[in-house]
């Protein structure tokens, strides 16, 4: 399972990934697992921490028929796919909300290959067509690929994927982006971050600039959407010293999924609930050998 | 390119400038600090990197960058600063930039400027005050010599590891 989808986030180009210089590195005083699985599922905080980015028109907001509206409440579903406590791929959800072809064009109803083409825009593929994605993906995974588009994910315990097309004008076409990022633990309440931005190989010099760009600006250390990501995860962690913390309920889990699994060997949460993560805990709980005290 | 002495009238202007752009962002003046940018202006942070020295190449240019911004995705950047939804700024990051070892050279239309920046920045939460050294190269253009406007800016940040949570706020 972990393969079927590190080959959809890796495998889907004919001359593969490249990193795009030296990673970003930067300290974030909280404790590894908290961007580990915020990335792990969460498609529901956008909306709250990333409201200036809807404020700006760069995100839609929940009201309203538009199709980036419509994706929005999308994302808020989401699904996560979550293969046994071992990695973790948040999707936007088909069923809930719309096709992602419907979300990011106006018309509705179009074809499979027609969403397959709209999947190959979002995600950078070279030629800006599904061509490669078509040559590399099996039927499955383009199955898969057609109906979601994985936008982020984390390979337990700390790799984590963002591939989040980006805009930073309300008037302009999302350019696609693609980070890897590592949460090396530093101490119990301080993480080092080294992201790393990827480029198809085969790109031009001019697309990989336009990726990297988009991937810097939205997330990374000066990233408009990371920013509050970390302050949200800093304040977790102070708040988490506090008196209170021992008493209180912080995750919302619904144990059995509503939706049928589209990938064998893989549970599907609903990504408006907190089941990816806490199954995150649970595993590591399970690794360290001790029992919840 | 013409090394311009501190006892030269531009030297002044030059300096007076970096010290009011430095006032304008710690009193978070960022839409007047706006109206010091050339529309055509390139601002970038590249990543530093740490390497021994016997196996140090000359430094290409780096392909990644903490910031790549032109004229326009930095008034994005502002707007959204000014926003009381961006929570990391609000309460403000408090900072302080102090610019200092100042070379100006006179490029023809062009007055570069390389500066020293040492900030130091405190955030609500338990951040601990942070400082980091920058060398900062500004280039200004301006029809007059006392009126410059951003053309180019490069900071290169002393640290291979960001000692601060987030760049929330500019350089």
């Amino acid at each position: 399972m972990t393969s079927l989808l590190l080959d959809l986030l890796l495998g889907d180009t004919d001359g593969g990934y490249e990193v795009s210089g030296p990673p970003q590195r930067w300290v974030v005083p909280a404790n590894w697992k908290l961007p580990a699985e915020n990335l792990a599922g969460d498609g529901y905080h956008v909306l709250a921490a990333h409201r200036s980015l809807v404020e700006l028109g760069l995100v839609g907001g929940l009201s309203g028929n538009s199709p980036v509206a419509r994706a929005q409440r999308a994302l808020m579903a989401g699904r996560d796919y979550d293969p046994p406590r071992v990695s973790y791929l948040a999707t936007t959800d088909p069923e809930r909300g719309p096709r992602l072809g419907d979300a990011a064009d106006s018309e509705v109803g179009l074809s499979e290959d027609e969403d397959l083409e709209v999947v190959a825009r979002l995600s950078g593929a070279p030629g800006g067509n599904a061509d490669q994605l078509r040559r590399n993906l099996s039927s499955d995974q383009l199955r898969f690929v057609r109906r979601h588009f994985a936008s982020t994910g984390t390979l337990f315990p700390n790799l984590s994927v963002i591939r989040a097309p980006f805009t930073t004008a309300t008037d302009a076409p999302p350019v696609p982006s693609f980070s890897l990022r590592l949460w090396c633990p530093r101490t119990v309440d301080s993480t080092q971050v080294l992201s790393w931005v990827l480029v198809p190989r085969d790109a031009s010099d001019e697309v990989k600039d336009e990726m990297r760009r988009s991937s810097i600006r939205s997330f990374g250390a000066a990233g408009l959407a990371e920013q509050d990501d970390v302050e949200v995860w800093s304040r977790i962690q102070s708040g988490a010293r506090g008196c209170r913390v021992g008493s209180a309920r912080i995750f919302t889990c619904r144990t059995r999924s509503r939706w049928p699994s589209r990938c064998r060997r893989a549970r599907t949460n609903i990504g408006s609930t907190d089941d990816s993560q806490w199954n995150f805990y649970l595993r590591w709980r399970d690794l360290i050998g001790g029992a919840v005290r | 390119m013409l090394r311009i002495r501190l006892s030269d009238p531009l030297y002044a202007d030059v300096l007076g400038w970096l010290i009011d752009e430095a006032r304008q962002l710690d009193g978070f003046d960022l839409e007047g600090w706006l109206g010091r940018l050339a529309p055509d202006l390139r601002y970038s942070v590249p990543v530093s990197e740490t390497a021994e020295r016997a196996t140090a190449a000359p430094q290409a240019a780096p392909r990644n960058s903490y910031l790549e911004e032109t004229f326009d995705s930095l008034e994005l950047r502002v707007r959204r600063l000014l926003l009381a939804s961006a929570w990391v700024e609000n309460p403000r990051t408090r900072t302080r930039r102090f610019v200092s070892n100042v070379l100006v050279e006179d490029r023809g239309e062009l007055v570069r400027a390389t500066s020293y920046l040492l900030f130091c920045a405190a955030g609500a939460t338990r951040r601990p005050m942070r400082s980091s050294r920058v060398n900062g190269r500004t280039i200004c253009a301006g029809e007059e010599r006392n009126d410059f406007e951003l053309v180019r800016r490069e900071v290169r940040i002393d640290q291979a590891v960001l000692g601060l949570s987030t760049l929330s706020f500019l350089l």
